[in-house]
Order: structure tokens, then sequence, then C-alpha cells
């Protein structure tokens, strides 16, 4: 095992859209972004994007904001900011690398907003959202999950995401890189110090 | 240790939450697309009268505060399409002051022509 931490199995299609057609899922996203382009088509490859995508962008984003109000609304903007974007999107990254680049501008976006004022920084709001995990209750993690959430929360802003990333959405470094613009040096030097501060809280107690 | 595998996601959502999520992202694209057609619909003819007459605007208030040589531009437009005799008959009807105020500008203007002032003094007289 890596690193000595737990490693956790994220069940992401859980809850999974029951009219979700088998045709969907046969396209794949250039090809949805080619049919995006034509406007008869347009519709139709926006909402399968959406089916396709919607929950992996959900749970990323509730990883990082932690409230499930919060990441319903920050998601929708994601999707509506993606309407408004696509045209524009050229096709230099993969689209869920892009994708997850607006989940997290637009996370990290709405934690600054939830700072209280411009002299709180963002940590302060995440070591508030460790105590919100006690109360909330559409989280059930057991005890050793609820640790390892509080500690993701206790890391400063930049190592959360590229840990989030990694550890659980399984990110390569490669892509983690086009996705938060940092080099893969420095990925893999902030992900390492990340794992040592996440396994000194884990034995902590 | 625990492996991957024996954990659930921790994070959950209510029953049915990702179709209504689906149902309200496709919704709110379609209300953005309506309002941004609605908009287009508006703006064009808006756009295809209100430019005509913010130039017409334009034009009548260039024409009222452009002035030559103190006078209003639309006095000496109407005034030079005028005869001697039409012009005489205008003083009666026209503001006056606006008449010679007019004359004392083509004054200048025929003294810039090297007019005596004899003939300057010949016009006015006849004015």
């Amino acid at each position: 095992m890596k690193f000595g931490i737990p490693l956790l199995r994220l069940n992401l299609l859980h809850d999974k859209p029951s009219n979700l057609h088998n045709s969907m899922s046969e396209y794949s996203d250039e090809e949805l972004i080619q049919l995006f382009t034509d406007e008869s088509s347009r519709h139709f490859a926006y909402n399968t994007l959406v089916k396709k995508h919607q929950q992996k962008a959900y749970y990323y984003i509730r990883r990082l904001v932690i409230d499930h109000d919060d990441a319903n609304d920050v998601v929708q903007e994601v999707f509506l900011k993606i309407w408004h974007s696509l045209p524009k999107f050229r096709g230099d990254s993969k689209f869920t690398t892009w994708l997850y680049r607006i989940c997290t501008n637009e996370s990290i976006d709405h934690l600054k907003r939830q700072r209280k004022s411009i002299f709180t920084s963002i940590e302060n709001v995440q070591q508030s959202l460790a105590a919100r995990i006690d109360d909330d209750v559409l989280y059930d993690g057991d005890e050793i999950r609820k640790k390892l959430d509080k500690a993701v929360l206790g890391l400063p802003n930049k190592q959360r995401i590229i840990f989030t990333l990694k550890y659980f959405e399984e990110k390569k470094f490669s892509e983690i890189s086009a996705i938060t613009g940092t080099t893969e040096g420095a990925l893999k030097a902030s992900y390492h110090h990340a794992v040592k501060k996440i396994e000194d809280f884990m034995k902590r107690d | 240790m625990i492996e991957k595998d024996h954990i659930q996601e921790p994070f959950k959502v209510p029953e049915g939450y990702f179709d209504q999520l689906y149902d309200s992202i496709t919704a709110a694209k379609q209300e953005k697309a309506t309002l941004f057609q609605r908009m287009r619909q508006y703006t064009k003819p808006v756009y295809a009268v209100g430019i005509p007459m913010l130039i017409l605007v334009l034009i009548v208030l260039g024409t009222g505060l452009w002035k030559v040589d103190g006078v209003p531009a639309k006095d000496c437009i109407e005034l030079s399409c005028l005869g001697d005799a039409e012009l005489e008959q205008a003083a009666e009807t026209l503001d006056l002051d606006a008449v010679m105020d007019f004359a004392a500008a083509d004054s200048t203007f025929r003294i810039e022509q090297d007019l005596s002032i004899t003939e300057e003094s010949e016009y006015l007289d006849e004015l």
C-alpha cells in the first residue's frame, strides 16, 4: 500500500440515473464536442456530456466544499459555464481535464466567497468545514474515514487539491499538472508533503 | 489497514438527486438560451430603428449648435437661399436679430473677399 494510508474505494456510480441510455455512453467526449458544434445536435451533445460527467464533477466538488447544497450550487455553475464556454474549447487538453479545471476554480471561488473577511484565509474556511463533517446528515463515513477527511481539510489549499485529485480521483500527475497548471516535479513534492502530514495526523491519538 | 474496495463513498446525496441535478442543469441551460434568443429578438429592431434615429438626432443637434461667425448654421442655410427681396420679406417674419447677424457674418465674408467698404455699406443699406 502506498504511503501507508488507507486506500478507499470511491463508489462513484451509486445513485446512477435510471434513464441513462446505453446509446449515450457510446459517444466519446471528442465526438460529443464535435456534435456540439452543430446547431441541430448541440442540446443532445450537451445533455449527454452532463449525464456522463455530472457525478464525477459533483463528488470532486463535494470533497472540496463538503456541504451538499454548496456542491449542488457549484456543480450547476460549472455546467452552465461549460454550456457557454464549450464553443471556445480548443481541444488542446482532454474534456475531463478542462472539466476538472473548471470544477477546481469554481470550488476555490466558492470557498473564497465563504470567507468572513478578505483577511480570512481559505485554510480557515476549510477548518470550519472539518467541524461541519460531524453534523452533516449526508455524510456517513466511519471514524477512520472521518479522520482522513478531516486530515485532508487540514492541508493547505493547493496540497489539498493535489491530494484530492491524486488519491480520491486517481488522476495521473501529468493530468493533475494540466488541471492545476503546476509542473509535475512540484506536484510530486506537494503530494509527498501532503501524505506526510496526513500520516502524522492519522497517527495522532 | 483498510482496502479501498471495503469502504463506500461517505458523501451521500438525497435519493434521485442526480436525475434532479440533470433536469436542473439542462433546464437552466435552456432558460439561459431562451433569454439570449429573446434578447437577440428584441435588440435587432432596437438597433434597426435606434441607430438611424440617433444619427438624425445628432444631425439636428449638430446643425442647431453649429454656428458660423456666431450665427446658427440653420439660419445661415435658410437665409443664404433667399434672394434680396425675399430676404427683405424674411426680415419682417424672421427674427430680425438673426437676419442682422447673418448680414454681419456675410459682410465679414465679403470683406475677406476684398470687397470695398462702400460696396459693403451699400449692401447693408439694401438690407
